[in-house]
């Protein structure tokens, strides 16, 4: 019996290590990491924002976010079909100011803007709702 | 003692029925969410019970494998089989109980958050041990070698459930979520539904282990009954035209103000409308001070309209919240949970 302990104990440092890595390797980075990112890679970039623009001539909501160290990144965005699966424009009541975007990132360095990314997918948490009081309905 | 045993279960899913109808369909939602409707977070009361519960069955699967291990019994191997199995089904109900909540709350159903892909590999690593267990023929090797990955894979549960609290993740920290559940109903409601749930993983799992089950699968009648008695009340609305044009419609309230009648900027079937609503509001409070601003609660609800339409003007006579349908799909997810636990266990404990 105790040689299927150690078989255990073996398998198990295995299986720390390989969750470890598989779960680190789908965390949200940071745009401040954009940096090292080349043209047109998909990534996941968590940030703040900074600000928000509407373009509804051409059907655009461009989301400015921030990172940790300053840097920018410009995220676009249909208009549309933001407040099509959204229910609302960009930026109103919002609680949540850091949010996750995932993209097709350019590169396009000038002064604290790394470059621009076209926006697939908008993710939030959801830490700041259970802050607010509860209703009924 | 077996009776008494299967009645008590009985009652308890009786119980759990109730619990079940009543927190999905007047449990308090926060006020205030970054995304999507809030009616969304009343999954706050399927969804994590059932996750819970499967980090409770597969930690009974490791102390029985590791018990196995160290004393050599066969009956800890088969209370560590009977876990496990119990965790898989209910890792299977969180992991899509959580994508269609996530679908609304999030942005997107699947996102690769670290917990939810920490879930993912746990709920995998438990699958291998089932196909580690079958594809072993000898009797001797068939459990040491089961029971050694059983106590392996557990690792996979503490990482799971720290990861958001090193990383950054979408999923809520405890103390988080524990911040909304501290007003009285709330907390009433939530620990009601952790405590039956959980309650009744352990008691069926239990049950199983000691063979004292046989026909047991009629007992999950009153929470099938339960899930469609919400599917039925829910559904409909949230199937509802968001044309204006049919009567009653649904729309999303987009933003407004209420000084004793409601006056809102609604979207329906892609268009903007001004609403003016003079009756009973829909959610109370009606507004709320958070973060130093004042809400109006309605905001990013769906709601069902009646009323007169004029070209972007509608004055509504009726205005009813809809309850996000993700919301009663998962409580029926969660009655079919329990009745896959009720099959298992009669299969395993007869």
């Amino acid at each position: 019996m105790k040689k299927g302990l150690y078989v255990a104990a073996g398998i198990l440092v295995m299986m720390v290590l390989i969750g470890y890595l598989a779960i680190t390797s789908s965390s949200y980075v940071d745009v401040s990491e954009l940096k090292s990112y080349r043209d047109g890679s998909v990534v996941a970039v968590k940030g703040r924002v900074a600000d928000t623009k509407l373009n509804p001539e051409n059907d655009l909501v461009i989301f400015v976010l921030e990172g940790e160290d300053g840097s920018q990144l410009y995220a676009t965005y249909s208009l549309s079909k933001f407040i099509s699966q959204y229910g609302a424009p960009p930026g109103h009541s919002t609680v949540e100011q850091n949010v996750v975007m995932k993209g097709v990132y350019h590169p396009r360095p000038q002064g604290r803007v790394l470059g621009y990314m076209d926006i697939q997918e908008i993710l939030q948490g959801c830490h700041k709702a259970y802050e607010a009081p509860p209703a009924t309905g | 003692m077996r009776k008494i045993l299967l009645g008590l279960l009985g009652l308890l899913y009786l119980a759990d029925a109730i619990l079940l109808f009543y927190s999905t369909t007047s449990g308090p939602f926060p006020s205030v969410v970054p995304l999507g409707t809030p009616t969304a977070y009343r999954n706050i009361y399927v969804h994590v019970p059932i996750s819970i519960s499967t980090y409770l069955a597969f930690t009974l699967g490791f102390l029985g494998a590791l018990a196995y291990l160290t004393k050599g019994q066969d009956k800890f191997e088969r209370l560590a089989h009977v876990s496990i199995i119990s965790g898989i089904i209910l890792g299977a109900s969180t992991l899509v109980t959580g994508m269609i909540w996530a679908r609304e709350s999030w942005g997107a159903a699947w996102n690769w958050d670290p917990r939810e892909t920490g879930i993912l590999f746990m709920w995998l690593a438990f699958l291998v041990y089932l196909a580690i267990r079958s594809s072993v023929t000898d009797p001797d090797v068939r459990p040491k070698i089961s029971m050694a990955f059983a106590v392996a894979a557990y690792s996979t549960i503490p990482l799971s459930f720290v990861i958001p609290y090193v990383m950054p993740s979408l999923h809520p920290t405890a103390p988080q979520t524990s911040m909304f559940l501290k007003s009285g109903l709330t907390k009433a409601l939530f620990s009601a539904r952790m405590a039956v749930v959980n309650l009744g993983v352990l008691a069926l799992i239990v049950l199983a282990w000691r063979k004292k089950v046989e026909k047991v699968r009629y007992l999950a009648i009153p929470l099938l009954t339960a899930s469609l008695a919400v599917l039925a009340l829910q559904l409909p609305a949230n199937l509802a035209s968001s044309s204006p044009s049919s009567g009653e419609f649904k729309a999303v309230v987009m933003e407004g103000n209420y000084n004793g009648s409601f006056h809102l900027k609604v979207l329906a079937g892609g268009k903007v409308y001004e609403l003016i609503y003079d009756g009973e509001p829909p959610v109370k409070p009606v507004k709320v001070e958070f973060q130093g601003k004042e809400f109006l609660t309605l905001e990013k609800h769906w709601v069902l309209v009646k009323g007169v339409v004029r070209d972007s003007l509608i004055e509504a006579s009726s205005l009813k919240l809809i309850n996000y349908w993700g919301v009663s799909i998962n409580a029926l997810i969660y009655a079919l949970t329990v009745l896959s636990l009720l099959v298992m266990a009669e299969r395993e404990g007869s």
